[in-house]
């Protein structure tokens, strides 16, 4: 999927989750700041992320995706299972 | 007329070896850092209460510098929790020293108002419906009296209610605000020193009005995540459904706190995943179901203890996580009990723990019992009663073995390692509902 088609649909998730609009949220901004977003809502998102993308978020990696930004370069590059 | 209303919430855990854990496992506090950081939902009712024509300043302890000179109001107010009791006398003794009128309220002094009498010009007792009102009258007459008695019922009824003021949140950095449904709770537990205490019976909120502040708390703050402060919010079921198909097109998420008996009713559950509802407390107290006997007189979380494995995966699965809300020094108890609670705590695939010591706070059922059985450690420890102190001697265990436990169980349960895995439980459960 192209960066640009990924960005579109993580701005649809976050705003699904959050009921915000996502359309001006930078890249580098911190989603639970802009969005509202509390540790469950961040743990959803990172779920629905997951499921839509097929990717997998390293456990103990977790709480360091805040930002779109990070999101779509997870996205882009999964971590290769050791 | 100028009247400050200040809010004395801070909880600091006393034991140095427990304050030592909460540095290096952050998380075992979280719940209390939490609930200290809520603005005082009974400062903003008594603000609600105050005519329009007084201004009213509302402050939290944090904005109190004992240092500094004292802000100038012509009438003062000051509510706390037992932890902090002592320092709110303080603030009192000095606002009285300087000439400034106090009043102080809330649960504590509900329960310990002779104690409270001698800090303040005047005490509230109950909830303020009923007695502030009356209070400003005559204080404005100049014939403040010692002793107002609130409202223990129909506090919520016309025309005794006021709708809370979130309005003075405004500007303030809060990511959490409080909206009450109800007070008081028919379980009547005998360690429970919340809203029950300071009422007659259970008292619920209409929806609409409930609805309205919910409505009201949006336009004060950004983004905020709502906290129900109920002792049980879903005692009335069908009430309960009301309020949730009401609260769907408001799109908040929020939190509270109930019993195990939700997990019975479908629809229910259905309705808090679809209303945003992201985690209910649960008292379960215990995981063993010997221990429950007595914790409340119908003995009522004994006769439910064996749903609650069931319970607890019923509403998860719904993507509503549980904070399962335990206390360690019940008189059943042994040191047999912590790794059988840890063993619960896996087994039940909980998302979110809350462990505390068994605590009897001033003026409840059980400080009455330990007062009269001679267990309690000191005649006065209300700075100690921080949920994770120990201030009585336990039945089934020495002091030293609670506490050791205690450590135990926090390091067990509360390390990385487990949260980590706790947070991918609840993201393999919510891609299972996507």
């Amino acid at each position: 999927m192209n960066r640009r088609k990924a960005e579109k649909e993580l701005r649809a998730l976050l705003g699904d989750l959050s009921a915000k609009d996502t359309s001006r949220l930078g890249l580098d901004d911190d989603l639970v700041r802009e969005l509202g977003l509390d540790s469950l809502a961040g743990l959803r998102l990172l779920a629905g992320v997951e499921k839509r993308f097929g990717v997998c978020f390293p456990d103990e990696r977790i709480g360091e995706f805040r930002t779109l930004g990070q999101l779509l370069e997870m996205i882009e590059e999964p971590e290769e299972e050791p | 007329m100028r009247i400050g209303l200040i809010a004395m919430s801070g909880v600091r855990v006393r034991t140095p070896e427990l304050a030592e854990l909460g540095v290096t496992l952050p998380q075992f506090v979280n719940r209390g850092k939490v609930i200290a950081s809520l603005p005082s939902l009974g400062l903003l009712t008594v603000a609600g209460l105050t005519p329009d024509d007084i201004d009213v300043a509302y402050r939290e302890i944090a904005d109190v510098d004992p240092a500094a000179e004292l802000e100038e109001f012509d009438l003062v107010g000051i509510s706390s929790y037992s932890a902090q009791v002592d320092e709110a006398y303080a603030l009192a003794d000095r606002y009285r020293a300087a000439g400034v009128p106090v009043v102080l309220g809330g649960l504590h002094v509900s329960l310990m108002p002779d104690e409270a009498a001698a800090h303040a010009d005047s005490v509230v007792r109950n909830g303020a419906e009923g007695a502030w009102p009356r209070l400003l009258q005559d204080f404005r007459q100049g014939r403040l009296q010692p002793r107002y008695e609130g409202l223990r019922a129909g506090v919520f009824e016309e025309p005794n209610y006021s709708r809370p003021r979130f309005d003075l949140l405004k500007g303030r950095p809060y990511n959490r605000i409080t909206v009450q449904t109800s007070r008081g709770c028919p379980l009547n537990c005998e360690f429970c020193a919340a809203s029950l205490r300071i009422t007659s019976s259970f008292q619920q909120k209409s929806v609409e009005k409930t609805v309205a502040e919910i409505r009201a708390a949006l336009d004060a703050t950004e983004h905020p995540f709502f906290e129900l402060a109920d002792d049980n919010t879903f005692i009335n079921k069908k009430w309960g459904k009301e309020f949730l198909r009401a609260i769907i097109p408001l799109g908040i998420n929020w939190f509270t706190e109930t019993d195990i008996s939700v997990a019975e009713d479908e629809e229910l559950l259905d309705l808090l995943a679809k209303s945003g509802c992201r985690q209910i407390l649960i008292g379960l107290e215990s995981p063993d179901r010997e221990d429950l006997a007595g914790v409340d007189p119908g003995n009522w979380k004994r006769k439910h203890s064996d749903q609650y494995l069931e319970g607890i995966q019923r509403i998860q699965s719904r993507g509503v996580s549980v904070n399962g809300c335990f206390i360690l020094g019940l008189d059943g108890q042994t040191k047999e009990t912590f790794p059988r609670l840890k063993e619960f705590v896996d087994r039940a695939g909980l998302l979110e723990v809350q462990i505390t010591v068994l605590t009897p706070f001033p003026g409840t059922p059980l400080y009455e019992r330990m007062r009269r059985e001679g267990v309690l450690l000191k005649e006065r420890y209300w700075d100690r009663c921080t949920l994770f102190d120990v201030n009585y001697r336990p039945k089934g265990m020495t002091v030293k073995e609670l506490e050791e436990g205690m450590r135990w169980l926090f390091s067990e349960i509360y390390n990385e390692r487990e949260y980590t895995r706790r947070k991918r439980r609840y993201m393999e459960i919510v891609k299972e509902r996507l």
